[in-house]
């Protein structure tokens, strides 16, 4: 027979719920999360998607005379292949990883503070999913072909892909990643699209609402049932926030370059993920609780727990670049420690140190509650997080790369102006679905802050009578 | 559509001006515009009409590019077969060496070059000029007829007046003189002694860069006027003085031939053993087992020293001490010990343009007892005739309107005469002037006529470079343009026969064919000779030459000119001018394969350079890339700097050959002409002077080179060691690295294992191998920008390392291609499998399949996969040879021509492979060893690399992959490369 710990099952109590700032009526709530919904958009709304609008059509021009005139248009050579495209690219996946963690991981957490930011969290990790997968489109010489790497049935004598590459991995993890978190996502709405329909007047509105909604009827049975499948695709997408940017750090780490070839990268690259990726959602979410006057929802408290895990996340970001050194000096690879040498020492030395201090050095800054606490703070803080993730990858890919076995290749790379259009483009992309997201689609969960509020209430969900607002 | 043929309406629109033509189109588009009203409603017809036409447009836009048909001919040609290559025996035309050659011809195009490998003196190697002038016959610049005052002109007018004009010079006791350069061929040689036999005909020799000194010394001392013949193979020990031999000196091929056969370090005491006394760091110095700078003035001194030091130990001669105190007096013993030890197979050399110096190193050379045995004066050297003093006579001649019919013949003073302006205005002065140029070059521009002479690999020759050794030259391809061989040009206006093949026929049936007597018939040892392309006659015996030039006078002028140039030094730098291993004298400037060729040393390519010592630079604050302003004698060049470790310390170093204003397209543009900073001393040129003025412009020009980093980072990349320690304990190879165990399961293996080895020792790195692939494998040309961004697309390189001081260092060099790894690193990273592993033991690396994600080049070790970074062919962004129907037409059937996007590499010449895998079935036999020779393995003048069968314990890739001396790059990766080196050996 098992005995059971008390300690243990103390320890495994949930917390108490937490409503929203000064507990509003359930009513109140739909209103506040459907208000931008309504409204015309504010000067606010208008002037960043005017700017995110921008920076997408640069980058689809710069996209567009790429493609034709050949990847010479971006300051690669021959040594080295890769640098602002998988930059990018492992810059991007790492984003979502915050969402997908915020709300799968942590709803099997049973963190109930996360309900008020985990939509847009996904949403986030759609867009930045979509803008990741752009670059290893674009940056093929011949994209026109890129659906060689999936494996069809063929009539080239039935040409299979390779499946020792890790590119090919990549395509794999991806695919499930998008697919997952897309599932995961919208089957998270239908409840409040269910909401939007109940009070949307007859007309268009109402008609894609309903579609939308999958004809949900609030009773006990589908709540139930919704719950389950909740949970279930929780679970599956938990192993997905693991596994996807190990998969993707399997493309540094399986090749043999030095500073590539690293046993350490897996874990490593999912830590800085999650820090890249909360990063990124503390940003979005200082920008939009101001911008669509949420503050009552996204409090204080969300912000202050994001933090806390991008302290610990980047201290183990901060741990692995230690890490790396230590090997290097045990391993006695010339080759191993010349390149990290390189790194610290070398032409790219600025970029290394800049995101030893955004990434290793910086989130120390958050042992201290006033600067958690602090709005202003943490929003240039999660900048840094974003320079300083983005400045990793690059110093990973390039300085491994332009200085690797043979002196007489050693080079410089420098990146054109198409590349850096191309980087400002990702960002138009990502923020013009954000902002659009935010204009058309409920970026709170509703029903789930509802339910937070009747738990705390003491009442439980089944009871709740969402579909009548 | 003929653009006379004019379209009319109306009788008045026909008769009309332009201005009426004009309203009348004006008329149509008011008319047009003033129909208002609403437009006519659209019947059904015209519905069914563009809607047809619609959907047929759709569906033709739907369809594939247009398909270009190979038509066969109708009537086969006798002799080609299409799909087949045919060789035809010629002798080069690149430089001034005559090597005998073979070019390969498909379809009537000539698309390579390889050495005739029947030459007994050249062997099956070129260099990289010559494999490059298969290009030059497809260059747009080439005139395509004959020009009268810059207007094109028909054959028959030009000879009309230009035969009138001579003969009326030719009346009136006028002098007519024909400039040319060396003339290798002896039946033109005849042909134009015909002609300058008669009164006021004159022939004057000129060549772009002068051997006038070596040559007047010889005859000096020696009696014989020529220049010897050098036999670097019976040398045990050389010392070189300012003579890039391997390089660029006389004739490389060779030179480097001879010179890597006795590096062999297997022979022990057999090595031969170099020494080279230079101020610019040469390919030859590179490859010297010791090397020390000396500025340029110190030649003569070092000449002096060395003679000093034999003498003394010859005993019974009188050389006049001399201050050494400038000069490494231990290299100096060391050098002279080694030579007196190896006297009768040693050799001195010298490329100093000055008597005095050239006198005393023939007098070395005699008191060594070399002469006749390394230094050959009874079979001459003929490759070099240039007489200066006749050709600073000439000029004043025409300046003094004393010349009435100037014809230049293979010559541009007005670019590579280091007083051009003197001879430009000289020019003006002669009432006619003709050229042969193959292009409006920055003479023929100036000339009153231009009669284009055939491409060498269109017309017929023979060429006579050592005396007794003889080669004929025959069309590989009908002429492609309008031109016509200057000997049948020189033949028409002496009212003879233009016919150069009847007369080169004529001149071997009388002179040559009685020479021999394996023949009975004329017609049967012209057939004979015609496929070998060479008839060599037996060697004249060494005879007794005395040496009677005066080395007291000699001395005296060295030690005068070294005070002089002391004395003009003052404040200045010595400047060192040579002739670059790409475009030598700048002839073949325009050629986009030798001017993106990497410089052997340097690794810069498009363009020369001021190379400048590393202390010197670190004084001045230069680095690479800043533009400098280079004076001497009144002339300015401004030039970007090369920091070059072993640059003699006070020295600047600048290539000849570029700023070519008038070659073509691609040259145009393209670094300094070097040739006015030449000195003309008496009518005799000078590469060299002292008291050069250097000065900082502020601008920058990055340098385009192949190659930034020089230290090989204390890795075991290119192994060396020296003589001794090899013959006292052969290193342990690659047990080092025995096979580690490896997780893939092994590659499937075929039949056989292709595998290749390179003899570290023996390459000398002269890139030969490099224009040769290029050639062999269509890789297309750049561009300087393109190799500035790092993205050169030559698929072997030429790793060059420095090890040790700066101001002395070693150079290493390495040729770098796919190493063909048994477990390749490339090959599992492709997500499409477009880098694969044949059963052969090849890398290959499928085009069609290839997506261009470049992860294969990321993680090559080796870094030898080339991205198509752009469409390279037919691209008006890349205008060289691939974007014009001309310039296409060297490109090689048998290779693809890759388009953008896709990621290319050295395939071993898996063309070659094939080719010799079906001859050896249709014949019906096994695959010989050496049946198959890759381009850069045949191409080698050093023997350096062989290419064959792994799987065959007895193949000679076999045989040197078990030599002690082998070891196979970063094999410590366990990538298990099929190619393996020889380390390197040092006689030092």
């Amino acid at each position: 027979m098992i005995r059971f710990d008390h300690r243990a099952d103390r320890s495994l109590r949930l917390q108490p719920p937490r409503p929203p700032v000064g507990n509003p009526a359930l009513g109140r709530i739909t209103d506040d999360v459907a208000r931008p919904l309504d409204a015309r958009p504010g000067l606010g709304w208008c002037a960043c998607f005017a700017a995110a609008a921008t920076a997408l059509s640069i980058g689809a021009a710069c996209v567009s005379y790429e493609i034709a005139t050949g990847i010479g248009t971006w300051g690669l050579n021959r040594t080295v292949g890769w640098a602002f495209d998988i930059t990018n690219f492992v810059f991007w996946v790492g984003i979502g990883h915050a969402g997908t963690l915020i709300s799968a991981i942590l709803l099997l957490l049973r963190q109930q503070w996360r309900t008020s930011i985990n939509r847009s969290a996904e949403a986030m990790t759609i867009f930045a999913v979509i803008c990741a997968a752009l670059f290893p489109l674009i940056h093929m010489g011949r994209p026109w072909l890129a659906f060689w790497v999936f494996p069809y049935p063929n009539s080239r004598g039935s040409l299979w892909v390779n499946f020792r590459s890790p590119l090919l991995w990549d395509v794999f993890a991806i695919n499930t990643y998008m697919t997952i978190s897309l599932a995961f996502w919208y089957i998270g709405m239908i409840p409040d699209f269910a909401t939007l329909r109940d009070r949307a007047p007859a007309g268009l509105k109402k008609t894609i609402y309903s579609i939308a909604s999958l004809g949900w009827n609030g009773s006990h049975r589908t709540w139930s049932r919704y719950e389950t499948l909740n949970i279930i695709l929780a679970g599956l997408a938990t192993p997905l926030v693991i596994s996807v940017h190990s998969i993707v750090s399997m493309d540094f780490a399986t090749s043999i370059l030095p500073g590539w070839h690293t046993t350490i990268f897996p874990p490593y690259f999912v830590a800085g993920a999650v820090y890249s990726g909360f990063g990124m959602v503390t940003t979005l979410l200082i920008l939009t609780r101001g911008l669509m006057h949420l503050e009552a929802y996204i409090t204080h408290r969300h912000l202050d727990a994001m933090a806390k895990v991008m302290l610990l996340t980047g201290s183990i970001v901060g741990l692995s670049y230690g890490t790396e050194f230590y090997v290097a000096w045990l391993s006695g690879n010339v080759y191993e420690q010349a390149t990290l040498i390189g790194r610290a020492t070398g032409p790219y030395a600025w970029c290394f140190w800049t995101m030893v201090s955004c990434n290793a050095l910086a989130p120390q800054a958050l042992w201290s509650k006033r600067i958690r606490s602090s709005i202003p703070a943490l929003f240039v803080f999660s900048i840094l997080v974003n320079i300083g993730m983005w400045l990793e990858r690059f110093v990973i890919i390039v300085t491994s790369l332009h200085r690797s076995y043979l002196p007489s290749t050693w080079v410089m790379y420098r990146p054109t102006l198409i590349e850096v259009g191309t980087l400002v483009g990702s960002f138009g992309l990502f923020f013009s679905c954000f902002l659009l997201f935010i204009r058309l689609l409920p970026m709170i969960a509703i029903w789930e802050v509802k339910s937070d509020g009747l738990r705390a209430a003491g009442a439980s969900v089944g009871q709740v009578p969402v579909s009548h607002g | 559509m003929n653009a006379e043929l004019r379209f009319w309406k109306s009788v008045e629109e026909l008769r009309s001006d332009a201005g009426a033509e004009g309203e009348v189109a004006r008329d149509c588009f008011a008319g047009q515009r003033a129909q208002t009203g609403p437009p006519p409603p659209v019947s059904r017809r015209d519905f069914l009409t563009l809607a047809g036409f619609g959907l047929a447009a759709a569906a033709a836009a739907c369809s594939r590019g247009s398909v270009q048909k190979a038509i066969p001919m109708l009537n086969q040609p006798e002799q080609m077969t299409p799909g087949v290559a045919s060789y035809y025996a010629t002798t080069c035309g690149g430089c001034g060496a005559g090597c005998a050659l073979l070019v390969k011809t498909r379809d009537g195009r000539p698309i390579k070059i390889e050495g005739n490998a029947e030459s007994a003196v050249f062997g099956g190697a070129t260099c990289a000029a010559g494999q490059a002038t298969v290009l030059s016959l497809y260059d747009d610049a080439r005139l395509k007829g004959p020009l009268w005052r810059g207007q094109p002109a028909a054959w028959a007018d030009v000879d009309a007046h230009v035969s009138a004009r001579i003969a009326a010079a030719a009346a009136a006791r006028k002098r007519v003189v024909l400039l040319s350069r060396t003339i290798l061929g002896p039946a033109t040689r005849r042909l134009v002694r015909e002609w300058s036999s008669r009164p006021g005909f004159e022939h004057v020799t000129r060549d772009a860069v002068s051997y006038a000194a070596l040559r007047d010394a010889t005859r000096a001392s020696f009696g014989v006027d020529a220049i010897p013949h050098y036999r670097f193979g019976g040398a045990s020990v050389i010392v070189g003085i300012e003579a890039d031999f391997l390089g660029a000196w006389l004739s490389p091929v060779e030179f480097t031939r001879e010179y890597a056969g006795r590096r062999r370090p297997e022979s022990g005491a057999l090595m031969s053993r170099h020494v080279q006394f230079e101020s610019g760091l040469s390919l030859t110095g590179s490859n010297a087992d010791v090397r020390v700078p000396i500025a340029p003035s110190e030649q003569g001194l070092v000449a002096l020293a060395l003679l000093h030091r034999i003498a003394r130990r010859h005993g019974g001669i009188e050389v006049p001490e001399v201050d050494e105190s400038s000069l490494d007096a231990r290299a100096l013993d060391k050098a002279a010990d080694d030579l007196w030890r190896a006297r009768g197979a040693s050799l001195v050399v010298c490329g100093a343009h000055d008597e005095a110096t050239q006198t005393l190193v023939h007098a070395i050379n005699t008191h060594l007892g070399n002469i006749g045995r390394t230094v050959d004066l009874d079979n001459v050297s003929l490759q070099k005739q240039g007489d200066d003093a006749a050709f600073a006579r000439l000029v004043e001649d025409m300046a003094d309107r004393r010349v009435d019919v100037l014809i230049l013949y293979g010559v541009n003073p007005a670019y590579d005469a280091p007083d051009a302006d003197r001879f430009v205005a000289a020019m003006e002065r002669v009432p006619l002037t003709v050229s042969f140029a193959d292009r409006l070059d920055e003479t023929a521009a100036r000339a009153d006529v231009v009669c284009p002479d055939h491409h060498f690999l269109e017309a017929w020759g023979d060429a006579e470079p050592i005396a007794r050794v003889c080669s004929l030259a025959q069309p590989t391809i009908a002429p492609l343009f309008d031109t016509r061989a200057a000997q049948e040009s020189l033949l028409a206006w002496q009212g003879r026969t233009p016919d150069f093949y009847e007369y080169l026929r004529a001149y071997w049936r009388e002179t040559l064919f009685p020479a021999q007597d394996r023949y009975d018939t004329f017609d049967e040892f012209w057939d004979r000779s015609l496929y070998d392309g060479v008839f060599a006659r037996s060697p004249r015996p060494a005879s007794e030459h005395r040496f009677d030039g005066d080395c007291t006078r000699a001395a005296a002028g060295v030690v005068r000119e070294h005070a002089q140039t002391i004395a003009d030094a003052r404040g200045g730098y010595h400047l060192h001018l040579y002739e670059p291993v790409g475009v030598r004298d700048g002839t073949n400037a325009n050629n986009p394969w030798l001017q993106e060729l990497p410089d052997p040393v340097s690794k810069v390519t498009w363009g020369n350079y001021a190379a400048i010592a590393p202390a010197l630079a670190s004084r001045l604050a230069l680095a690479d890339g800043d533009v400098v302003a280079v004076e001497a004698g009144g002339h300015r060049v401004e030039l970007p700097v090369l920091v070059q470790p072993g640059q003699s310390a006070q020295t600047i170093s600048i290539a000849l050959g570029y700023g070519r204003t008038r070659a073509g397209r691609v040259a145009e543009g393209i670094g300094v002409n070097a040739y006015p900073l030449a000195q003309s001393i008496g009518g005799r040129r000078r590469y060299a002077r002292a008291g050069v003025g250097l000065t900082r412009t502020g601008r920058r020009d990055p340098l385009a080179a192949t190659q930034t980093h020089h230290s090989m980072e204390g890795r075991e990349i290119v192994k060396q060691t020296t003589l001794a320690s090899f013959l006292e304990s052969p290193p342990p190879g690659a047990e080092a690295h025995a096979d580690m165990p490896n997780l893939w399961a092994e590659h499937p293996r075929g039949e056989h294992n292709w595998g290749m080895a390179i003899d570290l020792t023996s390459c000398t790195g002269c890139s030969a191998c490099v224009t040769a692939c290029q050639a062999e494998n269509n890789v297309p040309v750049v561009g300087r920008d393109e190799v500035r961004r790092g993205r050169e697309m030559h698929w072997i390189r030429i790793d060059r390392y420095y090890a040790g001081s700066e101001d002395a260092p070693e150079t290493l060099v390495q040729p770098m291609m796919c190493q063909h790894c048994g477990h390749a690193p490339c090959e599992p990273v492709c997500p499409v499998l477009a880098t694969v592993h044949s059963s052969d033991g090849l890398n290959q690396q499928v085009y069609n399949r290839c997506v261009g994600t470049r992860y294969c080049e990321n993680n090559c070790p080796y870094k030898v996969r080339r991205f198509n970074w752009f469409e390279y062919a037919r691209n008006d962004r890349f205008d060289f040879n691939m974007n014009s129907p001309l310039g296409e037409m060297v490109l090689n059937p048998d290779v693809t021509v890759r388009s953008r996007g896709v990621m290319e590499k050295c395939s071993l010449c898996v063309q070659r492979i094939q080719a010799g895998k079906l001859e050896a079935t249709r014949e019906g036999r096994a695959i010989a060893d050496g049946d198959i020779q890759t381009a850069c393995q045949q191409v080698c003048p050093a023997d350096a690399i062989v290419f064959g069968d792994l799987a065959d314990p007895s193949s000679r890739v076999s045989r040197l992959s078990r030599q002690q001396r082998r070891y196979r790059v970063l094999e410590e990766l366990g990538t298990r490369p099929n190619v393996t080196y020889l380390a390197k050996v040092r006689n030092a």
